[in-house]
């Protein structure tokens, strides 16, 4: 079943509302050229996208829901210590330096995910030379996030 | 000819002999002149604070030489020293591509040498060479990927001691000279500052520390840490 040009490979007829979506609001490069090659799919919450230490396979765009992060001891002991929500794309650091994923990606609530295999993103950074200054701008906001979560694990008391 | 605090002093970055062991600055000349043509450089004495958490973005900073501590404080006051940058490292750049406040503070913590680039400059840099904008990529990447390490570190560390333990195996793997007493790190930070790297008190750490010597698993000379027992502070460690 295809809806508004995308490809929908999952079952379920899948209802993103794309007004709601970060992604269709804002006109940047990376956010039309990643709509147009997404794969839409609902995933139930405690499905799980990808695991640590996994090779990356592509980025998830959240268009709703939320996702854990969790992280992981060699003890076998799992905590989620950050969280995805919408608007934010899992995986895009991974992807673009080609490193094994830092965490386990589980959905929290019921999400309506896209997702970009590896080869087409790098694809679209080619032929989209454009897109490298939202990547830019995508990265900064992860990593802005990142030191969020690290003042409140360190120092919330 | 002698220079601030002895420091070898770079003016250009296309003639930098030290650029290509750095990330950022290991670009094709072209690339160099165009930074060349907008970057200030100036030396920073020790406990130059360079830009605070919630000041709106001037620039960013290109660390050529010394090293730069990156805080960010609660509320409440309390600081947590998010790491430690180096040569090569760009500061600011989220800040500045965002055109939002500094998430982080930056301050020197040694004599350091700094190419500063005006934040309008910096993007039309960005814009005019995708050299530039890959290796800012690259390095952004890198520093997400940091974070996510001392998140893991933070959130899943059982006790004080394996932080500290996780800390010190880190600078050993960085930057640790092998010698007959031990590995050798050099300890820039005071205990306070290593306590704020962690998450802790002052007094916590002098005594995980005084501990430790008096077990002989480490050695203290000065600001030379020696790292006796590499296995036993590896065996702490379960993150």
């Amino acid at each position: 079943m295809s809806q508004r040009g995308y490809k929908v490979t999952s079952i379920v007829a899948i209802e993103v509302n794309l007004v709601t979506s970060v992604l269709a609001v804002e006109t940047h490069p990376i956010e039309s050229a990643l709509l147009d090659h997404q794969t839409l799919e609902v995933w139930p919450a405690g499905r799980t996208l990808f695991y640590e230490g996994e090779e990356p396979r592509g980025v998830y765009v959240i268009h709703s829901g939320t996702v854990d992060l969790i992280f992981s001891a060699k003890d076998g002991r799992a905590k989620a210590l950050n969280e995805a929500r919408a608007g934010q794309i899992i995986g895009l650091s991974s992807v673009f330096s080609h490193r094994p994923h830092d965490y386990t990606a589980t959905v929290h609530s019921t999400s309506n995910l896209g997702f970009v295999d590896e080869a087409t993103f790098h694809q679209l950074l080619e032929t989209t030379p454009e897109m490298l200054f939202d990547v830019l701008r995508l990265l900064s906001e992860d990593v802005n996030a990142c030191y969020e979560c690290m003042r409140d694990i360190a120092l919330a008391k | 000819m002698p220079t601030p605090y002895n420091l070898a002093i770079h003016n250009t970055c296309s003639d930098c002999t030290v650029r290509e062991s750095h990330t950022f600055c290991n670009m094709a000349r072209p690339t160099l002149t165009a930074m060349d043509s907008v970057k200030f450089t100036s030396v920073y004495p020790k406990g130059s604070v360079l830009f605070v958490e919630g000041e709106a973005p001037r620039g960013v900073f290109v660390v050529c030489s010394g090293r730069v501590k990156l805080t960010t404080s609660s509320s409440e006051g309390r600081t947590l020293i998010v790491r430690v940058a180096g040569p090569g490292e760009v500061l600011g750049a989220s800040g500045a591509i965002l055109g939002r406040p500094y998430e982080l503070s930056a301050e020197t913590i040694e004599p350091t040498q700094l190419n500063f680039i005006g934040r309008d400059d910096f993007l039309r840099l960005l814009n005019a060479h995708p050299e530039a904008c890959m290796h800012t990529a690259e390095q952004l990447s890198e520093k997400y990927h940091s974070a996510q390490r001392e998140i893991r570190s933070l959130g899943l560390s059982q006790t004080t001691g394996e932080k500290l333990a996780r800390l010190i195996l880190d600078w050993c793997a960085r930057e640790g000279d092998e010698t007959p007493r031990g590995i050798r790190l050099q300890v820039l930070l005071t205990h306070e500052e290593i306590a704020q790297m962690i998450g802790t008190t002052r007094e916590t750490v002098t005594r995980i520390l005084s501990d430790w010597r008096r077990k002989e698993m480490i050695d203290i000379k000065g600001s030379n840490l020696f790292v006796r027992a590499h296995q036993k502070l590896s065996d702490m460690v379960t993150v």
